[in-house]
């Protein structure tokens, strides 16, 4: 790390540490104490800090570390897929943003599975809704502290060990979490943000002046590995079928994340979602070339990823940026994981505190929420120090599980808020049998024609749903 | 309502169909805006 040492990174993280608990004890200082307030920030969030909170807890660990591992495999089509089909995206803002907002605002809803459970008047199917958002945002949560641990080992050469780092910077999230409940976590959000946005430009501006510019940059890597720049790209990753399923998937998956889907209670108004919406195409389209750039540039430069693809972002800004660029982009890299678990932390507590039928509550659903908040924070190191392999690529480990499993519960969420004629057992049966089908199409027992299995699994998830929900009776 | 196999040619060292990708994301960003605007 030329000029910038191992102790001076060290500093600069500490310092940066810092600033959150900080700003999450000054949240905590703001926030009343009702389950509106410290979970949703009592709805008062503008369109900036919304824009930047949605961002910041959608683009997490693989924004920065997944996105150049898989380009430096598969090419440029990494960046269609992902900023094109994040862009589109954003038309569920719409969708179901605005319609999940107004219902929250009049009816007092605090957590999805609340109003899906409400809306069929079934416990039952509330309990499955949040079960399934739980187990599929739990591995999630551990692997941004994975890659959080990940970075710093690789930042002070091993000095400091990955499962340290994990568990160092998850106890960080847990105390300005604890502390600033939503409105915090909304706070640390926007300066997580700016931050990522930044560190992810400065690399990309240093890399390319000192390979001899942006287009000398491309044309060293077209060179040295022409098929990464077309489709389908290295190792015929994105055949048309999977270009088609990744293009549709974000659709369906992301607004699922209970991380995002509560952020849609905690807009101040419909402005505020409306320009989230316009926002997100604008910056997704340049800030997800940067990581695609880097990863493809390394061919260029003949880089030995030595089987280590989801650092080869770091490994890039080591060699051809300055030392503080690296501390800088490496910091960024840190925001970007640190602003996606604190929200889904707050999030899984808020469904388990919220939604769990506890009886008899002789202390309040804020202090429920704080100590679910750490033991979900416990259970997170726990999978650290134990069983998660973090040498799997990242991608390849999320889309495998999570994203299929969440997109499952968009037909239910569209037909709670949308079709009347929908019923409770026709939910119950989408889901269940989605899930079923997710992990058969997974596992190759049905072929899947070249596409995701989680395409797949949301067509028969809307077949269930449409066909119980006529077999049997709407109150 | 929007070239497989093609790399070339190149516009700023970017392979044409990445250029094309980066452009319709910025026009669906104009869509939202004036869906927003006459919809919404």
């Amino acid at each position: 790390m030329e000029g910038c040492t191992i102790i001076e990174f060290i500093l600069l993280v500490i310092a940066y540490f810092i600033g959150l608990i900080l700003l999450g004890i000054y949240a905590h200082k703001r926030t009343k104490k009702t389950a509106q307030d410290y979970f949703l920030a009592n709805r008062t969030f503008g369109p900036v800090i919304l824009f930047f909170t949605l961002a910041a807890t959608n683009f997490s660990a693989f924004t920065f570390l997944g996105f150049a591992g898989k380009a430096y495999d598969s090419g440029f089509g990494q960046y269609g897929i992902m900023a094109f089909g994040t862009a589109i995206m954003a038309v569920m803002f719409y969708v179901i943003g605005r319609k999940v907002w107004k219902l929250g605002k009049e009816k007092g809803y605090i957590t999805p599975p609340e109003l899906i459970g409400d809306r069929f008047n079934s416990t039952s199917l509330r309990l499955l809704f949040m079960g399934v958002m739980v187990v599929f945002t739990i591995p999630y949560l551990a692997t941004q502290a994975i890659g959080a641990g990940m970075l710093i080992e690789s930042v002070t050469g091993a000095s400091i060990g990955w499962q340290i780092g994990a568990i160092f910077t998850m106890f960080v999230i847990m105390i300005y979490v604890i502390f600033g409940g939503m409105r915090g976590s909304g706070w640390t959000d926007v300066i997580q943000g700016v931050l990522m946005i930044s560190a992810l430009t400065l690399a990309v501006v240093f890399i390319a002046i000192n390979l001899g510019g942006f287009e000398a940059a491309n044309t060293m890597a077209y060179n040295a590995s022409p098929e990464l720049f077309t489709r389908p790209g290295g190792g015929d990753f994105f055949m048309p079928m999977m270009w088609f399923s990744f293009m549709l998937l974000w659709i369906f998956a992301d607004p699922m994340f209970p991380q995002i889907f509560s952020r849609f209670y905690t807009a101040k108004d419909e402005k505020s979602l409306k320009q989230s919406m316009i926002l997100y195409p604008i910056v997704v389209s340049f800030l997800f070339l940067c990581p695609v750039l880097i990863g493809i540039w390394a061919h260029g430069v003949g880089l030995d990823v030595s089987g280590q693809k989801d650092m080869v972002l770091p490994m890039m800004v080591a060699n051809y940026a300055p030392g503080f660029v690296y501390a800088f982009v490496m910091v960024g890299a840190l925001a970007a994981l640190m602003s996606t678990a604190d929200s889904q932390l707050l999030s899984l507590s808020t469904m388990l505190s919220h939604d769990l039928p506890f009886k008899k509550r002789k202390i309040s659903e804020i202090n429920i929420g704080r100590m679910l908040i750490v033991i979900l924070s416990l259970f997170a190191i726990l999978f650290v120090i134990t069983s998660y392999n973090p040498r799997e690529g990242i991608m390849g480990t999320l889309v495998k599980t999570t994203f299929s499993g969440l997109a499952v519960l968009c037909p239910t969420t569209i037909a709670a808020l949308y079709w009347k004629r929908a019923t409770k057992y026709g939910c119950i049966a989408s889901i269940l049998i989605g899930e079923t089908s997710v992990f058969i199409f997974q596992y190759n027992i049905l072929p899947t024609f070249g596409l995701l299995s989680a395409i797949w699994a949301i067509i028969i998830a809307i077949i269930v749903l449409i066909v119980v929900s006529y077999l049997t009776k709407a109150k | 309502g929007l070239w497989w196999r093609q790399s070339e040619p190149l516009m700023f060292g970017l392979p044409f169909w990445v250029v094309y990708l980066l452009i319709l994301t910025l026009i669906t960003s104009v869509a939202f805006y004036l869906f927003s605007k006459y919809y919404w």
